[in-house]
C-alpha cells in the first residue's frame, strides 16, 4: 500500500479523488480515511452475490473469499481481477440476477 | 503543463489510403518534426518508401502487426525513437504518428502507449485516425469485424477517394459512420476544405480546444441506441442522467464493467456531473483503458445532465444502462 499515491495504493488512477492533484473533486476537503471507506462500502456493495468481502486490516486492504483464501490487493481493477480469484463466482456488473438485488438494496 | 510528445495513431483498413494521407500530412507545412513509425505487413514493404520519399526519420517495422504479433516491437521502436532524438541518432521531434497495418486493431496500440511504464511518461495519445474509403469503406464495414472496429474506436474519420464515389453511396457511408461512432469528427479527404492538419489538433488533449471537442460529442451524441448489420455487431448509444453523479460509485461500477468487459466496450465518452467537482468532468477511454479526466471550467451548453456515449459490441445497451442507474442508486441509498 502506498500512502502517497491513490486511496487503494497503487499509482494515481482515474478514479482518484485524493492523492491525486488531477482527481476529481480533489480540491473538495475529501480525507483520504473517508474516501477510503466510502470505495471500500461500495465495492461490497457490487460483491454482495460473491461471498467475498474487501477488509481492511490496518494500512492494508485484503479481499477474503468464501473459502477464508485473502489476497492484498492495491487498486481498483487489482480488487475484480483478485475476485475472480478468490470469490465463489466472477463478478458481472451486467448480470441480471445482480442487478435484481441491487434493486432491491 | 503536459510536456510529453503528442502520439497520433493512423489506422485504416487495407488500401483505405493511410500513406498517401501521411504523405500529405508530412508535407503540409509546419509538420516538420514529425517523428514517423510504420508498420508494414508482408515480406516487402514499401509505405516507408513512399513515405521516406517526402520524410527521412521513419522507422519500419515489418513482417507482423504491432496490435499482435509486434506489441514489444513497437515498444522498442517508439523507445528508440525517442532515446535516439535524445543521443543525436534521430532527428528531434515534436510529435509522432503511428501507422498500422490495414488489419490492426488499434485498441492493443493504444494500450500499449498508455500502459508503457516509459512510454507512458514521454507521449501522450493525441488522437485515433481511420481512414475509410469512399468506394469500399461501405463492403469492408459490413464484412471486416477490423475495419468496423477501427472506425469505432477513431476518433477522427476520413472518407478518402470520395471523388471517385457515387454520390448517394458516399452519403450513406457518412451516415454509417456517423451512427458507428457518433462522437468522432468526419473529414472528407477530397474537400477544397480539407486540411490534414486538422487531424492532429487534439482536441481534448489541448486547453484551447478541449471545449469544442466535447461540444462535438454532444452535438452528435443525441441518438439513441443504434444497431447496425456490421460485421462485428458493434451499436453505439447515449446515456443521460438527470441527477449528479457520484465519483465514487461511478469509478466502482465502470471499473467492473471494464474489468469484465473491457474487450467488447470499444469506447467510452462522458460528460458528468459531480457534485463537488468545480466544473464538468470528461471521461473518454478505450476498452479497458479509461484516460485521466479531462477538467473543464464552463459546461459547453445549457444542459447540466451527465450524458455517456458508449460504443459497445456484442453488449446489451439497456443493460449497461439499468446496470449503472441500478448502482448508483444504490450506492446514494447506502
Amino acid at each position: 500500500m502506498c500512502g502517497a499515491c491513490g486511496v487503494l495504493g497503487g499509482g494515481p488512477d482515474w478514479v482518484d479523488r485524493v492523492g491525486n492533484p488531477d482527481g476529481v473533486g480533489h480540491a473538495a476537503g475529501l480525507t483520504r480515511g473517508a474516501e477510503r471507506q466510502r470505495r471500500i462500502n461500495l465495492v461490497n456493495l457490487m460483491l454482495r452475490d460473491s461471498r467475498a468481502q474487501l477488509i481492511e486490516m490496518g494500512t492494508m486492504l485484503v479481499l477474503r473469499g468464501p473459502t477464508g483464501r485473502t489476497e492484498v490487493v492495491d487498486s481498483l481493477m487489482h480488487v475484480w481481477a483478485a475476485v475472480d480469484r478468490v470469490a465463489a463466482r466472477p463478478i458481472d456488473p451486467l448480470d441480471t440476477g445482480l442487478l435484481d438485488r441491487l434493486a432491491q438494496a | 503543463m503536459d510536456t510529453r510528445v503528442p502520439a497520433t495513431l493512423l489506422t485504416g483498413f487495407l488500401g483505405s489510403g493511410k500513406t498517401t494521407l501521411l504523405r500529405r500530412l508530412l508535407t503540409e507545412p509546419g509538420m516538420a518534426g514529425t517523428a514517423v513509425l510504420i508498420n508494414e505487413f508482408g515480406e516487402i514493404g514499401i509505405d516507408h518508401l513512399l513515405v521516406r520519399a517526402v520524410q527521412g526519420s521513419a522507422v519500419v517495422l515489418q513482417n507482423g502487426c504491432i496490435c499482435c504479433t509486434l506489441q514489444t516491437d513497437l515498444q522498442q521502436g517508439l523507445r528508440d525513437i525517442i532515446d535516439g532524438s535524445f543521443a543525436g541518432t534521430f532527428p528531434p521531434f515534436q510529435r509522432i504518428v503511428i501507422e498500422t497495418t490495414g488489419l490492426a486493431d488499434p485498441a492493443p496500440i493504444v494500450q500499449t502507449l498508455v500502459l508503457d511504464p516509459m512510454l507512458k511518461h514521454r507521449l501522450r495519445l493525441a488522437n485515433v485516425v481511420a481512414t475509410v474509403d469512399a468506394m469500399h469503406g461501405a463492403g469492408q464495414l459490413r464484412t471486416h469485424e477490423e475495419s468496423v472496429r477501427q472506425a469505432a474506436i477513431a476518433d477522427r474519420l476520413v472518407i478518402t477517394k470520395t471523388d471517385l464515389a457515387d454520390p448517394a453511396k458516399l452519403a450513406a457511408l457518412q451516415a454509417d459512420l456517423a451512427r458507428l461512432n457518433p462522437t468522432a469528427r468526419l473529414f472528407d479527404a477530397q474537400a477544397d476544405s480539407f486540411n490534414a492538419r486538422l487531424l492532429l489538433i487534439e482536441g481534448l488533449g489541448d486547453p484551447a480546444t478541449k471545449l469544442a471537442e466535447v461540444q462535438h460529442w454532444l452535438r452528435h451524441a443525441d441518438h439513441d441506441h443504434c444497431d447496425h448489420a456490421h460485421a462485428a455487431r458493434i451499436s453505439s448509444f447515449s446515456l443521460r442522467i438527470e441527477a449528479t453523479v457520484d465519483w465514487t460509485a461511478f469509478g466502482v461500477w465502470l471499473t467492473s464493467l471494464l474489468h469484465r468487459h473491457g474487450a467488447r466496450v470499444l469506447r467510452v465518452k462522458g460528460l458528468l456531473n459531480v457534485p463537488d467537482a468545480a466544473g464538468p468532468i470528461v471521461l473518454h477511454g478505450v476498452q479497458h483503458i479509461i484516460h485521466a479526466p479531462v477538467h473543464l471550467d464552463v459546461w459547453p451548453d445549457d444542459d447540466t445532465a451527465s450524458r455517456i456515449v458508449f460504443v459497445v459490441q456484442d453488449v446489451d445497451p439497456e443493460l449497461i444502462r439499468r446496470s449503472l442507474l441500478g448502482f448508483l442508486a444504490a450506492a446514494e441509498a447506502k
